[in-house]
């Protein structure tokens, strides 16, 4: 072959390598197809339904604040009413802003991962598993109380992920993620030095770059639950022990 | 043989040419699908998207019919004559969620020998409040917010609420039994993932009418 068709043939296995590169780099102007038409339909939807349910949610903790103002207000229901036992329900069950010594858990993705673009498959992002090994583990250690964020977490709260975004209580929560637990900070820390405990977490802490610090706090601030209860299908049995 | 000598790398170039060009197309219009694919989040996230607005409509709608009620009990709380029904109506709804009275419901009974570890419980557990559970037990163990979370001892045995769990492990929860059902038989749910973790996994899921569970 000769010297000419050599530089021929190089020439044209540049100029492809170039025209496929530069393919692979430019982003397919999509804007009218369908596929992303309806993916931005569908984000914007979401969107919609997140500022609503702000909006619900603030107004349930309105609404209750003006329960218990008239609760207090009111005499004859403040003497006659068994409004001991309520409050102390309402603290069981996440109804009250709590308080006390605790810790606050930091949970961030590894610095270097951006949450739009990665697959499922990233062990440097948190993942709804990650959180619930956390509750769960705070649960275990019958810390008084947990919150997510501003999400206070209850015995039926669920915690899922979605593509890449978490739902709390059903609420879109983003990171940085802060688990604050009112309870015993030095058990927490003995708990995480046992093997086996939040192992995969830890791991993905050394070899994936995720952010994970606790701190000590004299005083956690747990908010009040602000989600629904749901009582549909549930129905109190006729027990005198009941 | 000189003339032969002088047409074969003109035919060589043609062949190559041509095999460039199809191999081009063919890289473009792989190219042009892959980056389509990426762009639009895949086919798993559109499904997840459908998953999420499915979620965040329904939540919006409980939420909508709690201040409803929550507005009705404000509104007896000024009439002397409801107030005092209407918080012994509240005190109630709490102690059923407290866990401080017996409960019954329709639901899912589920229950398996294959002794899993506490991750997979939780995991299930959760599955089940994100199907609209409304009360889960698991070993006649209430899950309430005074429960003591699952733990594992040193022995690879599971506890829940300071009780070490033996097989079969049997979960019940009151909610609408279909759907809890579905939510949890659905194809890569998460009896699926179980499934895939644990070869021998098997278990039996009735739809229950009447589940019933103890006071805590």
């Amino acid at each position: 072959m000769s010297t000419t068709i050599k530089v021929m043939s190089i020439v044209t296995g540049i100029f492809v390598g170039v025209l496929v590169t530069a393919q692979f780099r430019t982003v397919t102007p999509l804007s009218s197809s369908y596929p992303l038409d309806q993916l931005q339909a569908q984000k914007n939807l979401i969107k919609t339904y997140i500022d609503e349910e702000a909006l619900l949610k603030s107004r349930i903790v309105s609404v209750r604040e003006k329960i218990d103002t008239s609760l207090e207000q009111n005499q004859t229901i403040s003497q006659t009413a068994n409004l001991e036992t309520l409050n102390n329900l309402k603290k069981r069950i996440g109804l009250t802003d709590i308080s006390g010594e605790g810790f606050i858990i930091a949970l961030d993705d590894s610095e270097f991962i951006d949450r739009e673009t990665i697959t499922n498959e990233e062990g440097g992002i948190i993942y709804a598993a990650d959180i619930r090994d956390v509750v769960n583990l705070l649960r275990a250690l019958s810390v008084e109380g947990i919150a997510i964020n501003d999400q206070r977490i209850i015995a039926t709260s669920p915690i899922n992920s979605v593509g890449n975004t978490l739902l709390v209580n059903n609420s879109h929560l983003a990171p940085p993620f802060s688990i604050s637990a009112i309870g015993d900070y030095n058990s927490f820390l003995r708990r995480l030095e046992e093997p086996g405990v939040l192992s995969d977490l830890q791991k993905r802490v050394k070899e994936n770059g995720i952010q994970f610090e606790v701190k000590r706090s004299p005083h956690v601030v747990l908010p009040i639950y602000n989600g629904q209860f749901r009582l549909k299908y549930i129905n109190q049995t006729n027990n005198p022990s009941s | 043989m000189s003339a032969n000598h002088k047409k074969t790398p003109l035919s060589q170039l043609a062949i190559l040419l041509t095999t460039g060009l199809v191999l081009g197309l063919l890289v473009m219009t792989q190219a042009r699908y892959y980056t389509s694919y990426v762009s639009s989040e895949g086919r798993d996230s559109s499904e997840n998207i459908f998953r999420k607005i499915q979620i965040l409509k329904t939540s919006n709608d409980e939420l909508e019919d709690e201040i409803i009620d929550l507005e009705a009990q404000l509104e007896e709380l000024s009439n002397q004559a409801l107030a005092l029904k209407s918080i012994e109506r509240e005190i109630k709804k709490n102690k059923i969620i407290a866990g401080d009275v017996d409960i019954y419901g329709p639901g899912i009974k589920l229950e398996f020998e294959t002794e899993i570890s506490d991750i997979w419980l939780t995991d299930l557990t959760n599955e089940l409040l994100a199907s609209s559970a409304e009360a889960i037990s698991v070993n006649n163990i209430r899950l309430v917010d005074s429960t003591v979370g699952f733990d594992t001892l040193p022995n690879g045995q599971i506890m829940l609420n300071s009780i070490i769990l033996t097989p079969p492990y049997t979960f019940n929860a009151i909610g609408d039994k279909t759907t809890l059902r579905q939510a949890i038989e659905a194809p890569r749910g998460i009896l699926d993932r179980i499934a895939g973790a644990f070869n021998e996994f098997e278990y039996t899921l009735e739809e229950k009418d009447r589940i019933e569970m103890k006071q805590v």
